[in-house]
């Protein structure tokens, strides 16, 4: 637990100096079009991603760091596969009332799920040590003869 | 030995496993209940919005120097408070900015876990009222950075705070499991 505390703790003070570093540089946001929509990207998103997947590849052993790749890059694509049908669709009707789909699924990215946040990696290693730590204990012998 | 290796790698991918796929659906249902019943009446936004600008101004007026600033909620936009002084909006505070996401994912972590009732309810409540704390503190350092130094009100607001936010969140999640993984 002691290194992961540290690695992240680097991770964190490392994401601060860099978001300062581009914010006096002023290049916090980039666009980019993507199947015909406009998508701003702010950049820190780029480092906050690389210097997650380097604290878990630090602290967790391969395999568990291959299945969080998977469940990461696998949400990212249904992310951008539901913001482009949610843009296509636009208006949704029901039970009489008129729903913009694309707001509701950006407004769903921004605010539930944090993709582009640290949150996702601190997630599955407090998640991973967890159940580890009750694995271990589990199959801990229990001293008698 | 084999056959040990195999059963915790199969209990391992199980339970984490698991535990993603309930904590999409309680973030999921969450949102949709938020938004689609909570959320238009600002039934938890507004009371946790100005009580948040309240104890903020509070906080400023006891720093010296600031004894005249009050608030006012926004009657154009419905989903806002100011930070009033002199009679002037200083600083606009938005439903978004109450924190109430977070304490969620903070929660929903929390519960989706196999601990005791009891230590899931010490943690939750802890969470959620330290997390108010630091959105009281937030908002005071951010009213102080948006008088006094403008140039770095979009840093702080946007990546600063976030991340230390995020920090604490972290740390309220380490204590939680510290010790207690059973």
């Amino acid at each position: 637990m002691g290194k992961a505390i540290k690695v992240f703790s680097i991770y964190i003070v490392l994401l601060l100096l860099l978001s300062l570093l581009l914010s006096k540089l002023d290049i916090n946001s980039d666009f980019h079009n993507i199947a015909g929509s406009i998508y701003q990207v702010r950049l820190i998103v780029i480092p906050t991603i690389i210097g997650g997947i380097i604290c878990l590849w630090q602290i967790i052993p391969p395999k568990p760091l291959k299945l969080f790749l998977i469940i990461y890059v696998g949400l990212w694509l249904f992310r951008y596969l539901f913001l482009f049908i949610a843009t296509q669709v636009e208006q949704v009707h029901l039970f009489g009332k008129t729903y913009q789909l694309s707001l509701i699924v950006a407004n769903y990215y921004k605010t539930a799920s944090r993709l582009e946040t640290p949150l996702p990696f601190i997630i599955f290693w407090v998640i991973y040590y967890f159940y580890n730590t009750i694995d271990q204990q589990n199959n801990k012998p229990t001293g008698t003869a | 030995m084999q056959a040990t290796e195999k059963q915790a790698n199969a209990i391992f991918n199980k339970n984490l496993g698991s535990f993603f796929i309930r904590l999409l659906l309680v973030v999921s249902a969450w949102f949709v209940l938020y938004n689609l019943l909570l959320k238009p009446g600002r039934v938890i936004d507004r009371p946790l919005t100005n009580a948040i600008t309240a104890a903020s101004v509070k906080f400023i007026n006891l720093l010296p120097g600031n004894e005249s600033l009050t608030w006012v909620e926004d009657q154009q936009n419905e989903n806002r408070n100011f930070l009033v002084k002199e009679g002037k909006n200083v600083m606009g505070i938005m439903d978004a900015c109450n924190g109430i996401d977070l304490m969620f994912i903070y929660v929903g972590v929390i519960i989706l876990l196999p601990v005791s009732a009891k230590r899931k309810l010490y943690f939750s409540a802890g969470g959620i009222v330290a997390i108010i704390l630091a959105d009281i503190l937030r908002v005071a350092s951010l009213y102080y950075i948006y008088v006094y130094y403008r140039s770095a009100f979009h840093f702080s607001h946007h990546y600063f705070f976030t991340i230390l936010m995020y920090a604490m969140i972290f740390y309220g999640w380490l204590l939680f499991i510290k010790k207690k993984a059973v």
